[in-house]
């Protein structure tokens, strides 16, 4: 028998983990964790160990298949023809080639991130010249996350520092243990910091896992979390007293003086915001070398203006939330909140210092980490901002045990770093590739949209496809005059996991004449396609990006990595590496060279390796060429298929950059007022009624729908979200031994309080109706005390009913198609839609 | 925590190996980690797990919280389920204390699984795959090392042991809940760990003197 060992990369998440794939005569036997890979040091988590499972799912899709039923619809049989790749290929360059002239009618759904796919479709798309380019999952997909990290962090994501941590609080995320980047390694880091004695507080509607390992469940109403957070900056600010003075005077913008209508008073030459210097009584301009004291308190007169640190804006507007008052919106006691603020500000130790490496940095020990709970809202931005705040001003951000921006800096295999702009400011914030991500601050000139998505109308947001169902409604009303009519999408269920109510985004696919993309299995999304592409699992692909560890990997001084990913087995005959079909699908549609540019600029592709125009390559010689780039000759392919992984280590500057970046970090976000007022030029030239309620420098709690609707109606509760640590969207749902997990550990069921089923006569395990104002299902009841009593709690992504997805079919509920998709659910800053729902359950 | 070195070499204090497990139950978070790794190492059929997460709510609103208790067969230094045996296929191996079955001894009785109080002894009933009768590879490969209607259970991963290496459960586990080691060595990581933690034995007061302890 012949037995080997392949180094590759993991592919049921997008994390991304090391794994020595065990492989015999040809049969994948055994997956262990690679214990020289620094993102999970030899540990592997359920749904990793259940890709084999995945690998030999017998209802895998092996041929391209084209659809024979022209009525599309979520019952409706596409009645498959399978037939060649030179047909597939040849009928997807015509449709394609019927929209060349106007490019903007394509629309690429590019997420897919467990390998190359994600920038290879969206490099296709920019060839083809479409601005809808979709390179995000869910519809709250990092909405608020990244565009707040790439101003106030550096980098893509947070991560709370759990090397040097002592109080760590979780709002409406279950971080290291249940969800996020760098899942296996954040999981150790998490049990060391609790076994040294950090506290962990768990904010949250839903006592899950993360709840059950913390030293104190806060349970909170839905939606509410910027009061809890303003409710804390009240305490902290007003009455402790506790802050970070020198951080705030010299590294933020809370010095900067804020006059008339909430804007900075700036140098009339220079247009640079103005300081008070304490020191000598006199304004200067905030980069003057001469300032010593910054006054981040106080009101001054300037020639009959009247203006005020934008610190002393952000003190006094917190007193409109004292706790007796934040404990009416959240349900959470004004005492609890009182203790957790004040443990919070005696343990970020301010002033504080310590030694790394023989350089001398702040040491702030606590911090506050949030992620899909509050920015699934319709205020989903400055529900997260007034939390990030809790960080900035003890100055806890970028240093040890604070928040810490992932990926944000990085000297090999070259440079990059964040770095300040507009006003000194944080404007550019690193990343190792060029990201399709548009600029979050100062955010961009909001114009009359032509772009489906209404990009133009969301200036300051990063992604945009959630309002995709609105206007595909009625694109008249938007101004629109044409119709998104090729869909291209990676081999995801967007379907299902990528918008809200089911039925507008069946509509919205049903108005779109041609679909195609690929799939592993025909999940519901691949019953809209008119073709589909036969696309391999991860143990038989090559990716030069394996998963998410350039934008979300474990932060602080652990050693990064890099590492590429090959087959452990060649994939069935009849499916090709989809890089390989993306470049003949350029070719053919005569863009290739155009593709090979974007390739050259997104991977940094230096002389002699870039893809010259002209050339065909297989996808190993672009890797190679990748690879050999990035990390000199000798480092290729074979190399990389050798030895799995390059180690990367991280000085103290890039595992703390807090002290190094040159860029000030906002306690006010003044832009907010400029492109409120543009935009508000924009939609009264449309005609559009808008809320501008959100364009506000200061964050303000503001109800969801849901908040109100509860006793409307006849809704009573909010249903919400939460994960389990065994499932990671819809990746393992078809495959047998994650069903079977989650059917012994009733994760199909909906939470719902054992007070609550007892006045509406349900037991556990009962099936019982939850309804919405726009889905009505059928779902189990699981009867608890670890969940709000006005809230139902709905976890993972269930709920199918694809044929080729037997296993899963039926089985649990899936969540998002409960959620109303209109304009007044839409966050009118970030784009995320409401992940709160108000419902109704009953027998 | 054993690693290869302290698996292959002897304890030093004359005796055979006894080896044990501490799960802490701390660190533990009920990711499952382990019970698919099990799986996965050693092809269980469907509805079979020889290591797996029991959770329990624990407390009411607000202080309310759910505990994980992984659980496996306690490879017990008084196992009830060996004497039981009328043909010698469940036996205590000599060498290192593990309680193992010979598959070819086992007639299927189940007297050991009436036996033992722990419920980790498992039968399964015919060699359906997890995708119906026909076996994926991998299933054929791997179910080769059962057969139907004799008893099967958790071996430590002997075959693991023997190469010196973790059991699958211990070698995955993200939050280093799962500690294994010789419980004859005063110097292992286990024996200290037991010294240093407050533990306990599922049912101790059975006097099956289990190889496993959870740490509190």
């Amino acid at each position: 028998m012949e037995s080997n060992w392949v180094l590759t990369s993991c592919g049921m998440c997008y994390v991304g983990c090391g794994i020595r794939v065990r492989v015999d005569d040809g049969v994948v036997t055994g997956i262990e964790g690679d214990p020289n890979h620094p993102q999970n040091r030899g540990n592997m988590c359920a749904k990793g160990k259940a890709g084999l499972m995945n690998l030999y799912n017998p209802h895998r899709l092996k041929t391209p298949l084209k659809r024979t039923n022209p009525k599309k619809g979520l019952h409706e049989d596409p009645k498959w023809q399978e037939i060649s790749w030179e047909e597939a290929l040849s009928t997807i360059t015509e449709r394609l080639g019927a929209i060349r002239e106007d490019p903007k009618k394509l629309y690429v759904q590019a997420w897919e991130v467990i390998g190359d796919n994600f920038y290879w479709l969206l490099a296709l798309g920019s060839a083809f010249g479409t601005p809808h380019l979709m390179g995000n999952a869910s519809a709250t997909c990092g909405k608020v996350i990244h565009p707040v990290e790439f101003f106030s962090g550096g980098g893509f994501h947070q991560q709370p520092d759990l090397h040097y941590c002592k109080y760590l609080v979780l709002v409406g995320t279950q971080f290291a243990i249940a969800a996020r980047g760098a899942f296996n390694h954040i999981l150790r880091d998490m049990a060391e910091a609790r076994a040294r004695g950090m506290k962990l507080v768990v904010v949250d509607p839903v006592g899950g896992f993360a709840a059950s390992k913390a030293d104190e469940w806060v349970p909170i109403r839905p939606g509410t979390d910027s009061a809890f957070a303003l409710g804390m900056l009240h305490v902290l600010l007003n009455e402790a007293g506790i802050y970070d003075e020198k951080f705030l005077q010299h590294r933020t913008n809370a010095a900067y003086l804020v006059g008339p209508h909430g804007r900075y008073l700036r140098d009339p030459v220079s247009g640079k915001p103005l300081i008070y210097d304490a020191a000598d009584r006199s304004a200067k301009i905030f980069d003057d070398p001469a300032v010593k004291e910054p006054a981040i308190a106080g009101s001054y007169d300037f020639e009959g203006l009247k203006a005020r640190p934008s610190f002393e804006l952000l003190r006094e507007h917190v007193r409109q939330y004292p706790p007796e008052k934040v404990e009416e919106i959240t349900s959470v006691p004004a005492k609890t909140i009182r203790r957790i603020a004040r443990e919070f500000g005696e343990a970020v130790s301010i002033g504080a210092t310590m030694m790394l490496d023989g350089v001398e940095l702040p040491s702030r020990p606590a911090c506050v980490d949030w992620a899909k709970g509050p920015q699934g809202h319709k205020h989903g931005f400055h529900q997260s901002w007034a939390l990030k705040l809790i960080n900035i001003v003890t100055g806890a951000v970028n240093v040890p045990g604070g928040i810490l921006s992932t990926a944000a800096a990085g000297k090999r295999p070259f440079l990059w770093w964040p770095d300040g702009g507009t006003d000194g400011l944080l404007e550019d914030g690193g990343h190792i590739l060029p990201l399709p991500h548009p600029k979050a601050f100062p955010g961009r000139t909001p114009t009359r949209p032509i772009r489906m998505d209404l990009a133009e109308l969301f200036p300051l947001a990063p992604h945009f496809h959630t309002l995709l169902p609105i206007t595909s409604e009625d694109p008249a009303r938007w101004g629109l005059d044409y119709r998104i009519e090729v869909m291209l999408h990676a081999p995801t269920n967007s379907l299902l996991g990528s918008f809200g109510d089911i039925k507008m985004v069946e509509r919205f696919y049903q108005t779109i004449p041609f679909i195609f993309g690929f799939g592993i299995e025909i999940n519901e999304t691949n019953l809209f396609d008119d073709i589909v592409l036969p696309f391999p699992t991860y143990l038989e692909r090559y990716d030069f990006v394996a998963g998410t560890g350039l934008l979300i990997p474990h932060c602080g001084k652990d050693d990064w990595f890099w590492q590429v990913r090959q087959p452990a087995v060649k994939p069935p005959e009849g499916i090709r590496y989809p890089q390989e079909v993306i470049m003949e699908i350029a070719a053919r549609l005569g863009i290739l060279d155009d593709f090979y540019r974007l390739l050259n600029h997104a991977f940094r592709m230096k002389e002699p390796y870039t893809l010259e125009a002209g050339k065909r390559y297989s996808v190993t010689e672009v890797i190679d060429r990748m690879a050999r780039c990035w990390f000199g000759e000798e480092r290729g392919l074979e190399w990389f298929q050798e030895n799995g992984l390059v180690r990367i280590p991280r000085d103290v500057e890039e595992a703390y950059i807090g002290p190094f970046i040159h860029a000030r970090l906002p306690v006010y976000l003044e832009h907010f007022l400029q492109r409120g007022e543009e935009l508000k030029e924009v939609t009264d030239g449309m005609g559009l009624k808008w809320d501008f309620s959100d364009y506000v420098p200061l964050p303000e709690w503001l109800p969801c729908p849901a908040y109100d609707a509860v006793k409307r109606d006849g809704f009573d509760l909010i249903a919400v979200h939460f994960k389990f640590p065994y499932v990671y969207g819809s990746y393992g749902n078809d495959n047998p031994w994650i069903d079977e997990l989650c059917e012994k550990t009733g994760a199909y069921g909906v939470l719902i309080h054992s007070d609550v089923a007892k006045a509406k006569g349900i037991a556990d395990g009962d099936e019982v109706w939850l309804e919405s104002p726009v889905e009505k299902v059928r779902a189990k009841a699981k009867v608890t005390q670890c969940i709000h009593p006005q809230v139902v709690g709905i976890g993972g992504h269930f709920g199918h009913w694809a044929p080729g997805m037997p296993i899963a079919q039926g089985k649990g509920v899936n969540f998002n198609a409960l959620l109303p998709t209109e304009m007044e659910r839409i966050d009118k800053i970030s784009t995320a839609l409401d992940h709160c729902v108000e419902v109704r359950v009953y027998k | 925590m054993a690693n290869n070195k302290d698996a292959a070499k002897s304890n030093g204090n004359g005796k055979a190996p006894r080896w044990g497990m501490a799960i802490d139950l701390k660190r533990c978070v009920g990711c499952q980690s382990c019970t698919l790794a099990c799986k996965a190492e050693n092809g269980t059929p469907p509805g079979i797990f020889w290591m797996r997460v029991l959770s329990k709510e624990e407390g009411t609103y607000p202080q309310a919280r759910t505990v994980f208790l992984p659980i496996r067969c306690n490879h017990c230094d008084d196992p009830p389920c060996v004497p039981v045996c009328p043909t010698g296929a469940s036996y205590k191996r000599e060498q290192d204390n593990l309680v193992l079955i010979h598959q070819s001894k086992c007639i299927g009785c189940r007297a050991c699984i009436v036996a033992c109080p722990y419920q980790v002894r498992f039968v399964a009933e015919d060699s359906k795959g997890y995708y119906g009768k026909k076996l994926t590879p991998y299933e054929e490969e791997h179910y080769q090392r059962w057969q139907p209607r004799t008893v099967q259970k958790c071996t430590f991963c002997a075959h693991r042991i023997d190469q010196g290496l973790e059991p699958a459960c211990v070698q995955t586990c993200p939050t280093r809940a799962l500690v294994c080691g010789d419980l004859n060595d005063p110097e292992s990581e286990i024996s200290r760990l037991l010294r240093q933690r407050v533990n306990f034995p599922p049912r101790a007061e059975l006097g099956t003197q289990p190889s496993l302890f959870y740490l509190t």
